[in-house]
């Protein structure tokens, strides 16, 4: 299992989908839902707070085939056990996944671009969801841990 | 291509900002000049609540680096409270090893060994200590991944 | 089931304009006859000069998916209830059977002429024909495969059964616990009624969720026909 957790924010920053992949045989504790909640919240505010501080770039960044349009805000966080990748979409919705270690960037990026197309098909056709609203979709979360498995 | 250099005491203060971005090659007034900006209180809040986040994620987890679409910094916590950044460009390596090296070779021999250097930091106290600041620059400049 | 056009410009003397209105004759041959040659044939850019006979009307499942998905919205607004808004969308696709059979009609009979000989589709008069009809004809011009399965009641002489173990209409909605029995096929199940009800074989129609391991969306089409058709079917042609 390479992809350990999953987390989708809306444009405001609210936590509307959280899952974990086996999370004690990972490392990953398992919070409260409060505690989501607040993590989703300071992931939001962080990722708009690094995008201020960067520094007169002298050197122009790549261009991005992978549809990922996060080009100043935070993208990676890599720490002893994890990394965490941040994935904007279009319309301001992040989807941020927490990965092993051995995992290569283009790996989570395309994983990511699967979750987005998993949501705008099972969770924007679905007449029951309300826009930026926790996702209670049954379909999209058996989706989600299929393609969990599969990667 | 290495932008910037911050030490951080374990009071929140910037003790010493040194910046190779604006001035090539970087020039005697660079040093020190943006501790008490802005950008320095942003960086020290985004590294402090990073780092809270990752912990609470994951016991015991230490924050290595983390990367935006422009530039990646890459940090290092001492045992007492000190955190080395350095800002460099986005696709850099590890850089870890240099910051073992600033902080082992460099700090604790000519800061920490040092009689006349105050041991904690007080308010608006920087780093003025001129091997410091030169062993500190020669590390950096001579790293593979300064252009 | 069809493509809807976006842009649409008048041609003098190419079909009926209604911008313009009845025009006279001499006009629309005149204008016929300053056509240079057969080849220079301007498109069809009204939907009555269009040809009913396309080979190809597809529409992509998103949009359909979409569109679907603010009907249900907007008859769940008005509706007071689980049952009220079965029967909203039941009535919703009610309006296009009736109008569907006729269009379906003529396609097979376009398909039927070109490639053989034969006279094309005849009227069902038979329950079984037309519900054999509907399971395969009907549900490949729309959805592109066959019904998955057909069966008659065991207990009741007028219910029959169809099958399908992965709607279209249903592949990306995912119904809230609190709506239990609704399925959103109540759609289809409408469009089957007016088609069942223009060919003069009165009945309702309704959408059952029957989960499986391997299909957890798989639905069932109730056909519950009335009291005088079984009894015509069995005065005509003996039970």
């Amino acid at each position: 299992m390479k992809v350990l957790s999953l987390y989708l924010l809306n444009k405001s920053g609210g936590l509307i989908y959280q899952r974990d992949f086996n999370p004690e045989s990972n490392g990953i504790n398992k919070l409260s839902s409060n505690d989501y909640l607040i993590t989703a919240g300071t992931l939001h505010s962080i990722h708009a707070i690094v995008a201020g501080l960067t520094p007169p770039v002298l050197y122009p960044i790549q261009e991005n085939q992978t549809g990922n349009q996060n080009q100043t805000g935070l993208f990676q966080v890599e720490t002893e056990k994890f990394n965490l990748f941040i994935y904007q979409t279009l319309t301001g919705l992040k989807i941020i996944s927490i990965v092993q270690k051995g995992v290569s960037q283009e790996t989570a990026t395309r994983f990511m671009a699967n979750v987005h197309s998993i949501y705008s098909d099972y969770v924007m056709k679905n007449p029951f969801y309300t826009l930026d609203m926790p996702i209670k979709c049954q379909l999209f979360s058996n989706k989600v841990l299929l393609l969990s498995e599969a990667s | 291509m290495i932008y910037s250099f911050w030490i951080f005491d374990r009071h929140c203060n910037c003790i010493y900002n040194r910046d190779f971005a604006q001035h090539k090659p970087a020039s005697k007034d660079t040093v020190n000049r943006n501790n008490d900006k802005d950008e320095a209180k942003l960086l020290f809040g985004a590294i402090f609540s990073m780092s809270r986040l990752s912990s609470k994620l994951s016991d015991g987890n230490v924050l290595q680096s983390f990367r935006t679409g422009k530039y990646k910094a890459h940090l290092k916590e001492t045992a007492t409270g000190l955190r080395f950044i350095l800002i460099s460009d986005s696709n850099v390596g590890d850089l870890s090893g240099l910051l073992n090296q600033l902080y082992s070779d460099l700090y604790l021999n000519t800061i920490v060994k040092n009689g006349l250097s105050p041991v904690d930091f007080k308010e608006g106290m920087v780093i003025k200590n001129m091997s410091f600041i030169n062993g500190a620059d020669e590390l950096i400049t001579q790293n593979g991944d300064f252009i | 089931m069809s493509r809807i056009l976006s842009s649409a410009k008048p041609i003098q003397g190419i079909g009926y304009d209604p911008l313009i209105g009845p025009q006279r004759v001499e006009e629309v041959e005149a204008s016929a006859n300053n056509s240079t040659s057969v080849d220079h044939v301007t498109p069809p850019n009204f939907n009555y000069d269009r040809n009913l006979h396309r080979m190809k009307h597809d529409v992509s499942l998103s949009s359909f998916s979409f569109l679907f998905c603010e009907l249900v919205s907007w008859s769940r607004e008005r509706a007071n209830g689980i049952q009220e808004l079965e029967k909203r969308l039941n009535g919703l696709g009610y309006t296009i059977g009736l109008k569907y059979l006729e269009l379906l009609g003529l396609r097979e009979n376009y398909i039927t002429n070109t490639t053989t000989s034969k006279n094309g589709l005849n009227r069902d008069i038979k329950i079984i024909q037309m519900l054999e009809f509907i399971h395969t004809t009907f549900w490949k011009a729309l959805f592109g495969k066959t019904a998955d399965n057909l069966e008659r009641s065991q207990d009741n002489v007028c219910n029959y059964m169809i099958t399908d173990n992965d709607p279209l209409a249903n592949r990306y909605i995912s119904v809230p616990s609190e709506f239990q029995n609704f399925n959103c096929s109540a759609f289809v199940a409408g469009i089957i009624e007016g088609m069942l009800d223009s060919a003069y074989f009165q009945a309702d129609v309704s959408a059952h969720t029957v989960e499986t391991k391997e299909n957890p969306n798989r639905t069932v089409f109730l056909i519950q026909f009335d009291e005088a058709v079984i009894k015509r079917e069995q005065i005509r042609f003996g039970s």
